[in-house]
C-alpha cells in the first residue's frame, strides 16, 4: 500500500506490505538508528521513534498509522560532528557504554524535554520507563537528563 | 498475513468493514507483538473521534480509543477518577501507555490484563456497536462472562463509569518487575456509613482467563462492620475454593497466598484502614 508521511522534516511517498511495521519500514529506508532489542514485542524501547512528537515504539506500530504524521528518529538530531545537546550531555555523562540503548533514551529524554526544562526525578522515570539499558545502570542515564535540562534552561535564560 | 490496512474516518465505514470480517486495530500493541500470525484484513479505528474522555454529573465517558497515557493526564473527578490514574500507571511504561487504549486492554482478553479489574470493580459498563443495529450497553461484569459481546463484526465504542458519592477503592498488584505483567492482581471498592461496608466488591485478575468478582466475600463484607479482623476472616474462607488456573508464571499454591494477601490489603485500602 502507498502512503505519505513526514520523516525527519522530509515529506516520503512510502510504498510497503499492508502489514508492514513502521520498524522495518524505517530500517528499509536506512535509518538504521532505529534498534530492535527485544522480540519486536514492545518490552525493550530500542526502537523509540517520536511520531508527532510522542515517543513511540516502532517495532509495534503499523507503518500506515503515520500516513499525515511527523516521525522523529534520532537520524534528525546532530551529526558525530555537531552533536545534539541532549546527544552531547550523554558523551560527557558516560551515559552511553555500548549505545544500543541510546537512540531511544536521547529521543525518549528530548520528548520529556521538550515539554519541561525542570523534570523532577519521578518525571524523568517516568519518561524512561519504557527504555531499557543492560549497560550503564541508569545512574549516568539520570544524571545526562538532567545536566541536559540545565544546558536548556541556560540556553534560554542567555538567549533572552 | 495482514491483507490490507483500512483507516476509516466514520464508525460506519468501520463497522461495515469489520462485518465483512475485518480485525479492528487501536493501539496495536496487542496485536502487533503476534503481527505474523494475523491473517486478516485489519481495520484501525483510532480516526473515528472515539478518543474522547467526557464527564456528566454522574459518569466518566471514555471513547474506546481512549489511551492510557491520555486517562493518566485527564483531569478526572472523584476517587473514580483517581483510582482510573493510578491502575493506568500500573500497566507497562510510558511508550507503550501512549498507544495502548482502554478498549484494546478489555478486547485484548488477556488473562493478566489490569483494566477489566479496574472495571469490575468500578461497577463499569461497556457500548458496542454493530453494523445495522442500534448500540447496546453492557455491564462489564456480564461482558466478561461466557462469550465476548465483541468480536465478530461488534465494536466496544464506550466505557462508561458511574460516578458514586462515598465509594473508595484499593488496587494491589504483584509482578516480578514494575512493567511486567501482574503474578496477581486484587482490586476492591465499598462505601463505608458507620463503620458498615456496603455495596462491596472484591475483584481478581490473572487468576482465571478473564478477571472476576469474588461474591462470597463481598456477601461475607456487605452489611457489616468492616475491621481488619472481619476483612482477614471473609479472605480466609474464600482462600481454598478460589478458582486458579494453572499458568506458566507460577504455582497455583503461590498465586493462591499472594491472591489472599493482595485481597486483604486491597479491601483494607477501601475501607480506609490503610
Ligand atoms: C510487553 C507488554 C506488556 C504488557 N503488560 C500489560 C500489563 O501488565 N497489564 C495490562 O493490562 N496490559 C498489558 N499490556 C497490554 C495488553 O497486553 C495489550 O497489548 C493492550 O491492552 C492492547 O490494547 P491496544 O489498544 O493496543 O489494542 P490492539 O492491540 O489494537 O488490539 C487488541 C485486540 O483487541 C481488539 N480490539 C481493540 N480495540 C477494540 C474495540 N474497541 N472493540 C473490539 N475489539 C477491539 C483487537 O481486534 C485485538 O484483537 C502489555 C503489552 C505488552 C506488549
Ligand atoms: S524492539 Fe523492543 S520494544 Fe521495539
Ligand atoms: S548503553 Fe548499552 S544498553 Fe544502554
Amino acid at each position: 500500500m502507498k502512503f505519505t508521511t513526514t520523516i525527519n522534516g522530509l515529506a516520503r511517498e512510502i510504498d510497503c506490505d499492508p502489514g508492514a511495521n513502521l520498524y522495518d519500514v524505517l530500517r528499509a529506508l536506512g535509518l538504521k538508528g532505529v534498534k530492535q532489542g527485544c522480540d519486536n514485542e514492545g518490552t525493550c524501547g530500542a526502537c523509540t521513534v517520536l511520531i508527532d512528537g510522542v515517543p513511540t515504539l516502532a517495532c509495534i506500530t503499523p507503518a500506515p498509522k503515520v500516513a499525515g504524521h511527523e516521525v522523529t528518529t534520532i537520524e534528525a538530531l546532530g551529526t558525530p560532528d555537531k552533536p545534539h545537546l541532549i546527544q552531547r550531555e550523554f558523551v560527557d555523562a558516560g551515559a552511553i557504554q555500548c549505545g544500543f540503548c541510546s537512540p531511544g533514551m536521547i529521543l525518549s529524554t528530548k520528548a520529556l524535554l521538550d515539554r519541561t526544562t525542570s523534570p523532577s526525578q519521578a518525571e524523568i522515570a517516568e519518561a524512561l520507563s519504557g527504555n531499557l539499558c543492560r549497560c550503564t545502570g541508569y545512574v549516568k542515564i539520570f544524571d545526562a537528563v538532567k545536566n541536559a535540562a540545565a544546558a536548556m534552561r541556560k540556553e534560554a535564560s542567555d538567549g533572552k | 498475513m495482514i491483507r490490507a490496512y483500512h483507516q476509516p474516518k466514520r464508525l460506519d465505514d468501520a463497522l461495515a468493514l469489520l462485518k465483512q470480517g475485518a480485525l479492528p486495530v487501536a493501539g496495536a500493541t496487542g496485536l502487533y507483538s503476534t503481527r505474523k500470525k494475523i491473517d486478516a484484513e485489519l481495520c484501525d479505528i483510532t480516526d473515528l473521534g472515539l478518543g474522547k474522555i467526557e464527564v456528566t454529573a454522574d459518569a466518566i465517558h471514555l471513547g474506546a480509543t481512549v489511551t492510557l497515557t491520555q486517562l493518566i493526564d485527564a483531569d478526572l473527578p472523584g476517587e473514580e477518577g483517581a483510582f482510573l490514574k493510578l491502575v493506568a500507571r500500573h500497566i507497562t511504561a510510558r511508550p507503550m501507555r501512549n498507544a495502548i487504549t482502554i478498549g484494546g486492554n478489555i478486547a485484548h482478553a488477556v488473562f493478566w490484563a489490569d483494566m477489566p479489574v479496574a472495571l469490575l470493580a468500578l461497577d463499569a459498563s461497556i457500548e458496542i456497536a454493530r453494523a445495522g443495529e442500534a448500540a447496546v450497553t453492557v455491564a462489564i461484569a456480564d461482558a466478561l462472562k461466557g462469550s465476548a459481546p465483541w468480536g465478530n463484526g461488534a465494536l466496544i465504542t464506550k466505557v462508561v463509569i458511574p460516578l458514586k458519592k462515598g465509594r473508595r477503592f484499593g488496587y494491589e498488584r504483584l509482578s516480578r518487575t514494575k512493567n511486567d505483567y501482574a503474578y496477581v492482581t486484587a482490586a476492591a471498592s465499598m462505601s463505608v456509613c458507620d463503620g458498615k461496608a456496603s455495596d462491596v466488591r472484591v475483584v481478581f485478575g490473572a487468576l482465571q482467563p478473564r478477571a472476576f468478582r469474588a461474591t462470597d466475600i463481598e456477601s461475607d463484607l456487605e452489611g457489616k462492620a468492616i475491621s481488619a479482623e472481619s476483612i482477614a476472616q471473609a479472605v480466609q474462607k474464600a482462600a481454598t475454593d478460589l478458582p486458579i488456573a494453572p499458568n506458566f508464571r507460577a504455582s497455583v499454591d503461590y498465586r493462591r497466598d499472594v491472591a489472599t494477601a493482595l485481597a486483604r490489603r486491597a479491601i483494607a485500602q477501601a475501607a480506609g484502614q490503610e
